[in-house]
């Protein structure tokens, strides 16, 4: 049997290195690529065929959830572990949600991730379905939350963007809705959480 | 010398451990993945390195590195974590030796052990800074950032919402923000509430 292919996402290397240690006493998968910013993993799967891809999902590029969209667009047939250190149950079923087929934490250790490989890899091939759609943010959503969180009043931002403190207060509506929240630092959480707001 | 480590993740506690551990001068004292255990560890070996995580799960934060300097007072503290390097300063100020992001390599953290521990120790230290979150208002940022308002929160915890809109205030002078959501932000940030 071919070995399982597998590429390794953590913006961590100590991470990827822990992982590709641990995974080097087994035959049976090959870790085919290590990378350190999405880039070069969206670059590499456009390239390769892979089977498996272990994923961190906090990272500081601000893609958040949408990077396993993202992944799933580039390689329909490919399956996605997220490895996260996340424990909000919230965040760990909008992950699901949006296309990964297993979340081990980054707290139960690295047998568990083999063990996860082991079981994703048998699942029968039935790629997106019932798939959400995940969630994007948009350039101005992004800069009136970066706003919001270094303490900006919606009139401050008005001030800020040239527009109107109520175009604001819409648009800050939009996104608590958006997100399902009930108000603004609900929102926060939840986008710090979701990987969309560096902390 | 003696070293021991503090993290959630085991990956992180193998990777390093196993590291050290072939490096010559250093022995494992210890790692650790709870931070009760770490302390009593502590209490007994005074360890002369700690490298250590400052956001983890239950309260964490700033105060945490504060307790470990506490506890030994000429250790040397390496905070290592993946969070934020703006907050080098605030980490010194409670009490670290030293920052390193978890995006570098490890020898890069075995290069800045080495060097501390070639300076011979001089008692540079001021009292560490660091601000504790009260039970009360643990509760009350709990709350806040599962979007619960100040009517909600006090209704809940039956008292005035004026008591509660009081406390927030509070919290946002301490930590020197101008608004809630900054707050949230903020304390995410410090490591005082985790994701």
């Amino acid at each position: 049997m071919k070995p399982i292919r597998l590429v390794l996402y953590d913006e961590h290397p100590i991470i990827t290195d822990a992982i590709q240690h641990y995974l080097s006493q087994y035959y049976n998968v090959k870790v085919q690529k290590i990378c350190c910013s999405v880039e070069d993993l969206l670059n590499h799967l456009k390239h390769h065929q892979v089977d498996i891809i272990i994923t961190g999902i906090l990272s500081s590029d601000e893609i958040g959830i949408s990077l396993i969209s993202q992944i799933k667009k580039l390689n329909k047939m490919a399956k996605i572990i997220a490895f996260s250190s996340i424990s909000s149950s919230f965040t760990i079923q909008t992950i699901m949600e949006a296309g990964a087929n297993a979340f081990v934490s980054k707290k139960t250790g690295i047998e568990n991730l083999y063990n996860k490989i082991m079981e994703v890899n048998l699942k029968e091939k039935n790629p997106c379905t019932n798939i959400k759609p995940t969630v994007k943010l948009t350039n101005k959503e992004k800069n009136i939350i970066n706003l919001l969180k270094q303490g900006k009043s919606s009139k401050e931002i008005s001030e800020i963007t040239c527009t109107s403190a109520n175009t604001i207060n819409n648009q800050k509506n939009h996104l608590i809705d958006k997100f399902c929240c009930s108000n603004s630092n609900e929102l926060i959480t939840k986008l710090i959480s979701m990987g969309y707001l560096e902390i | 010398m003696n070293i021991v480590i503090f993290d959630e993740h085991p990956a992180i506690l193998d990777s390093v451990s196993n590291f050290f551990s072939q490096k010559e001068g250093f022995r494992i004292g210890g790692i650790f993945s709870s931070k009760s255990d770490l302390v009593r560890y502590m209490n007994t070996y005074h360890p002369k390195i700690i490298i250590t995580e400052f956001m983890c799960s239950d309260e964490g934060g700033l105060s945490w590195v504060c307790q470990i300097r506490k506890i030994n007072p000429s250790s040397k503290i390496i905070v290592f974590s993946a969070h934020n390097p703006h907050l080098e300063y605030n980490l010194i100020r409670s009490g670290a030796d030293a920052f390193v992001n978890k995006k570098s390599t490890i020898s890069t953290l075995h290069n800045i052990i080495v060097d501390l521990c070639s300076q011979e120790l001089e008692y540079r230290r001021e009292k560490p800074v660091a601000k504790y979150l009260t039970k009360k208002e643990r509760s009350i940022v709990l709350q806040m950032i599962e979007g619960a308002t100040s009517n909600d929160i006090a209704q809940k915890m039956d008292c005035s919402i004026h008591t509660i809109n009081n406390q927030k205030n509070h919290l946002i002078k301490k930590f020197n923000c101008n608004t809630s959501p900054e707050l949230v932000a903020k304390l995410f940030r410090m490591g005082y509430i985790k994701i």
